[in-house]
């Protein structure tokens, strides 16, 4: 329970200080979840910032840490006192009275979040969390710094949101790293409400809320601590923002969407597309000004544009700082043959950035540009997501043909939209990269089901699509929680679960509690290093080229190299087997290749210098003896 | 009216094509 009282302490003092940097930014809200959405924005935004730069300066000390999140609470007691007593008027008035549509839309909204918090409660279980969302946290932690990892490429990734998660890691370990991540997905929710309500009507921002929250794409990422709804969210408040600069033209709301979109583009490389497409759109705004002149037009276009360049550069650049002290390429491992990058085998580059960016999604032509819809919905493992957005966007946004002439909002939404998609489409086709799409496809669903809900024969049509999409998502949300759940509520054990869902976690529990001090492993077949208390480096062929299997070829020469690096001993995992087959069979001749020679060395090189100490069906733990 | 039964078309339509997908998808991925 540790966990959620720091977790409140986390919440409550990022909205503290948010809500009080907000003040600078006279955004004149009506609404107390805008308030709520932008202040909590600005609030992670600072400690985004606050936590790099301790961890940098080697300051990453608990008591500090929870030191600041206390003193925030404390000095910002009174704003955080009346946001929790709005909130309760609200749900007082929400929950009492006739029980309506919108009171079953909360009811449904306030239901997925507790079964999603409960979940997020369950130990740190994906796939890229434990190979470094929230494993490089904890090695920031037990190394006192925040610092490059030569063997961990991802070290030197602009990392706006794994300081969120370091954050929550400091305060009470991996569990409020998860809880964060859910808290930012509900800040999403949120900020699509306050959006919805601004802009359009109370039943349309409830209906967007809860049509994005239970979309099964959201149900998986809601507790998986991966950074990219954190890049939807600040590219969602960055439109957001551009909205309500667009109506109100005040300077400070241009600058807080500079700030949103560069802290987005801070959580991701390619969090940049946000940049550039609100960049394009505050061009397109500038122009739209009335009663000017066409020049004048183009000098506010000039100065609105550059202002909001300049702003984002501002909060992303350190990013790229970091990474070019790291490895001399500001945006490692990416463009590697304009500014090359330490540790870099053009291999492994050609491997992530082709091989594997080709192997998600459905060509880059223009007619499957003009099929995406379509593919999007009915096939979203072909875009690495196996359950995917549902069939409410495709089944109700084309329905706007049936309502006549579109509102001037919801054309520019879909432009926008429209934008990010071609963006995407170009770049890397994975559905989770572009999480800010479906926020605003949300909008504009919820808009057409609102205007279909009032119509006498087509609300039928809208009634039977929200249920059939409720229906689909919630077996999605109990589909995608069904073991997380039992965990967390200690029905199953926390061993039991983590043997089965991160296969080398027996292998860390014996090394864990075998090795001596000082110990440091090479992690072969296996990237997912979070369970290990060991100090250790990535050696998977085709996910690192620091011990570079790639210009390898014999046994002497990698272990010339471990001794090199003070490798004590490997843990190995069987998968490396089975790699080579499952990259050929996906037509990634590159990283099969590499695979291959890997195994024979790393083979020759256990059976000639190393000692089995323990060994399961998942993989071994071997001692070296140079 | 026409209104009605081309919405109603449509968004069987495209239900119905995702419940067959997934069904499949999910199956394919269980085994």
């Amino acid at each position: 329970m540790t966990e959620l009282f720091f977790f409140l302490m986390f919440i409550a003092a990022v909205y503290g200080i948010g809500s009080f940097l907000l003040k600078f930014f006279k955004l004149e809200s009506k609404s107390f979840w805008e308030e709520f959405a932008f202040a909590n924005a600005l609030g992670l935004l600072l400690a985004v910032y606050v936590t790099l730069l301790l961890g940098v300066l080697g300051i990453l000390d608990r008591a500090l840490f929870i030191s600041m999140a206390a003193a925030s609470v404390v000095i910002f007691r009174n704003r955080i006192i009346s946001f929790a007593a709005a909130v309760a008027k609200a749900s007082k008035s929400q929950f009492t009275g006739r029980f309506n549509f919108s009171k079953l839309l909360l009811l449904i909204l306030v239901a997925f979040a507790i079964l999603n918090l409960v979940a997020s409660t369950a130990p740190v279980a994906s796939s890229d969390a434990l190979a470094y969302h929230v494993a490089l946290p904890k090695l920031y932690v037990s190394g006192g710094s925040i610092s490059f990892y030569p063997s961990i490429i991802p070290s030197a990734y602009p990392s706006a949101a794994d300081m969120l998660f370091l954050y929550g890691f400091i305060l009470d370990g991996g569990v409020l790293s998860g809880l964060v991540s859910f808290y930012i997905v509900l800040l999403l929710a949120i900020s699509i409400y306050a959006f919805g309500r601004r802009f359009f009507s109370m039943q349309a921002a409830l209906l967007a809320s809860v049509v994005f929250y239970t979309l099964p794409l959201v149900s998986v990422y809601n507790t998986r601590a991966f950074v990219d709804i954190s890049t939807a969210l600040f590219a969602f408040l960055s439109f957001y923002a551009l909205f309500l600069w667009h109506s109100h033209r005040k300077s400070s709301l241009l600058v807080l969407s500079a700030l949103m979109a560069g802290l987005s583009a801070s959580t991701k490389i390619s969090g940049i597309l946000a940049v550039a497409v609100i960049a394009l759109a505050v061009i397109y705004s500038s122009l739209l000004l009335k009663n000017i002149s066409l020049r004048n037009k183009i000098i506010a276009a000039v100065k609105s544009s550059f202002v909001f360049s300049v702003v984002s550069a501002f909060v992303v650049v350190p990013w790229y700082v970091r990474s070019f002290l790291y490895t001399g390429n500001p945006v490692y491992p990416l463009l590697f043959s304009v500014f090359g990058g330490i540790n870099l085998h053009p291999g492994i580059v050609f491997f992530w950035f082709r091989e594997s960016l080709q192997d998600v999604g459905l060509g880059t032509s223009v007619f499957s540009f003009l099929l995406l819809p379509w593919n999007m919905t009915m096939h979203p493992s072909a875009f690495g997501d196996l359950l995917g957005i549902g069939p409410v966007f495709l089944a109700v946004i084309p329905l706007l043909l049936l309502l006549g002439k579109a509102d001037r909002k919801i054309i520019a939404i879909l432009a926008m939209a429209l934008l990010f998609l071609a963006g995407w489409f170009i770049t890397g086709q994975n559905l989770r990269y572009v999480i800010v799409i479906f926020a605003l496809f949300a909008v504009v669903s919820a808009c057409v089901l609102s205007q279909l809900l009032r119509h006498n024969a087509l609300k039928y049509v809208a009634a039977a699509v929200i249920a059939a999409t409720l229906l689909f998502n919630s077996a999605a949300l109990l589909g995608t929680n069904y073991d997380k759940i039992p965990v967390a509520l200690n029905l199953v054990s926390r061993d039991s679960y983590l043997s089965g869902h991160s296969p080398t976690y027996g292998l860390f529990q014996f090394a864990n509690e075998n090795l001596p001090a000082g110990s440091r492993l090479c992690l072969y077949g296996e990237s997912r290093g979070y369970y290990s208390d060991n100090n250790y480096i990535w050696c998977n062929p085709s996910l690192q080229s620091y011990v570079d299997f790639y210009r390898m070829n014999s046994s002497q020469q990698l272990a010339h190299r471990l001794k090199e690096l003070n490798i004590t001993h490997v843990v190995y995992d069987r998968t490396a087997e089975s790699d080579v087959a499952y990259y050929a069979g996906r037509n990634l001749p590159h990283a099969a290749g590499v695979f291959m020679n890997g195994n024979r060395i790393m083979h020759e090189f256990l059976s000639e210098r190393a000692t089995l100490l323990f060994s399961n069906d998942n993989g071994a733990v071997y001692r070296l003896t140079y | 009216m026409r209104k009605l039964l081309i919405a109603a078309v449509w968004v069987l339509l495209v239900c119905a094509f995702y419940a067959y997908f997934q069904l499949f998808a999910i199956l394919g991925y269980l085994k």
